[in-house]
């Protein structure tokens, strides 16, 4: 419980359980403290960016997601899965920043955007991320979230089930409905391909 | 195997579903091209973000700056416990100072019945509170529903053991009764809100109306046992509709504080 996946940790961290950073976080550690956002702060843009159009605004909620974090340190329970408390906080900040975000954009576009508005694919570097980033974001936004959870995050289904405040049953169904529309999308972007 | 035992397959974490993929799956992987395609493409790593040195400095400076011991909050039951007992013993306090003229008037069925429709859909509504204050919570009735079944049951409840009768004034006695039940509802709310505060609520509108809704469950407990009115019309309509009047206040208000940023929680130093 708590070992991020291999792809966001750096080697003499993997084998750090996020819980004992959290309880030592909690004791005012500032070295752990450190730690917990140096490890986990990959997945959780990766996840922040999701529906995000550009890169500035995905760290801004980075940021604003580990200030809720330490807000709501004190009601993490040692001995719980850390990831569930952690996405849980960061879906609801993801949630208030796309709200935030449709206001502000509704009657203005910022100079920064214009300059940075290379979508979500300036982050990514190979075909398939690419790949992966655009075919996610043609599943509905519950449907994008458990894959993202599940597949980068490396959750469980019962950890995602807690972070979104539904059963795992809700969860299994989303997921499964996701890999239907998948299945149907890799298909038609095969034919695609062949085509070409 | 089919496509269907593929996707249960993929449900598990990455690491365990590559150790586990058995020569029957295998098998399934190269006559279904859907799947494969599939497969493939969920076990491929996506990149995480890439966090730059001066975002993450950003970050440790902030959190370093206010840094203190924040011991961990009691858990969760307790305040479902202390949520239910208010909820006990402010009807006790009513009927031991006004009285519980209805109890005469009802059967024991009646009077049971009802009494543990309303116990029960309380208990729900706490345990469902306590496990809102704490983000990540299992949960193991999802709030709506909770709502849904404390109300529906206090509905069918009153509509399955009160005859129905239409007597004159039910407009004028079903607002006074309101008011009577709102008039212990609302400190209730005021109560549970005060305690509900000392988590980190993720959604203030969804703590709104299952705050709400557990307030009016008060004020028509008070009701329940107060209220001489025993018809099954009065009672669905104004004795139910007080616990749903005063779960959309709960959800408004909600709103107002969720977009004033009032999410945080206190920190035990």
């Amino acid at each position: 419980m708590g070992m991020v996946a291999e792809a966001s940790v750096g080697p003499d961290l993997q084998n750090v359980r996020l819980e004992d950073l959290m309880v030592r976080y909690q004791q005012a550690d500032e070295v752990a403290a450190a730690q917990l956002v140096r490890l986990v702060s990959p997945i959780l843009l990766r996840y922040l960016s999701a529906r995000i159009a550009t890169r500035n605004h995905a760290e801004d909620l980075l940021q604003e997601c580990w200030l809720r974090i330490h807000k709501a340190r004190c009601t993490y329970r040692p001995g719980q899965p850390l990831l569930p408390w952690i996405f849980a906080i960061a879906h609801h900040t993801r949630v208030d920043g796309f709200r935030r975000r449709r206001r502000i954009e509704s009657y203005e576009l910022a100079v920064d955007e214009i300059r940075d508005s290379k979508g979500p694919s300036q982050e990514v570097a190979t075909v398939a991320s690419l790949m992966f980033s655009q075919l996610l974001a043609e599943l509905p936004e519950s449907q994008r979230d458990v894959i993202v959870l599940l597949k980068v995050c490396g959750m469980s289904l019962g950890e995602i089930a807690r972070a979104r405040s539904t059963t795992v049953g809700a969860v299994k169904q989303m997921a499964h409905r996701a890999y239907e529309k998948l299945r149907t999308l890799l298909e038609e972007d095969s034919k695609t391909r062949v085509k070409r | 195997m089919t496509c269907r035992q593929i996707d249960e397959l993929l449900d598990t974490p990455s690491g365990v579903r590559a150790a586990s993929v058995s020569s029957e799956t295998a098998r399934h992987l190269e006559r279904c091209e859907r799947c494969r395609r599939l497969f493939e493409f969920l076990e491929a790593k996506p990149p995480n973000g890439e966090v730059s040195p001066e975002l993450q400095a950003r970050i440790e400076a902030a959190i370093r700056n206010s840094m203190t011991v924040a011991s961990p909050m009691r858990p969760p039951r307790v305040f479902a416990l202390l949520l239910f007992a208010i909820f006990f013993f402010i009807p006790v306090a009513a009927t031991v100072l006004g009285g519980r003229a209805s109890t005469a008037m009802m059967s024991y069925w009646q009077l049971g019945i009802v009494s543990a429709i309303l116990a029960g859909g309380a208990a729900l509504l706490a345990v469902s509170m306590s496990r809102q204050m704490v983000p990540g919570s299992r949960h193991r009735v999802r709030p709506k529903v909770a709502m849904a079944a404390a109300a529906g049951a206090f509905l069918l409840g009153v509509v399955w053991l009160f005859p129905w009768r239409f007597d004159e004034g039910f407009l004028g006695s079903g607002l006074r009764c309101m008011l009577h039940g709102a008039i212990f509802a609302v400190p209730s709310g005021i109560v549970f809100l005060l305690i509900v505060r000392r988590g980190f609520i993720i959604s203030w509108p969804l703590l709104g109306a299952t705050t709400g809704l557990l307030a009016g469950l008060v004020g028509a407990m008070v009701l329940h046992f107060q209220c001489q009115v025993l018809e099954a019309s009065h009672l669905a309509v104004w004795h139910v509709g007080l616990p749903l009047v005063c779960g959309l206040a709960g959800l408004i208000l909600g709103r107002l504080a969720g977009s004033r940023g009032a999410g945080s929680s206190h920190e035990s130093a």
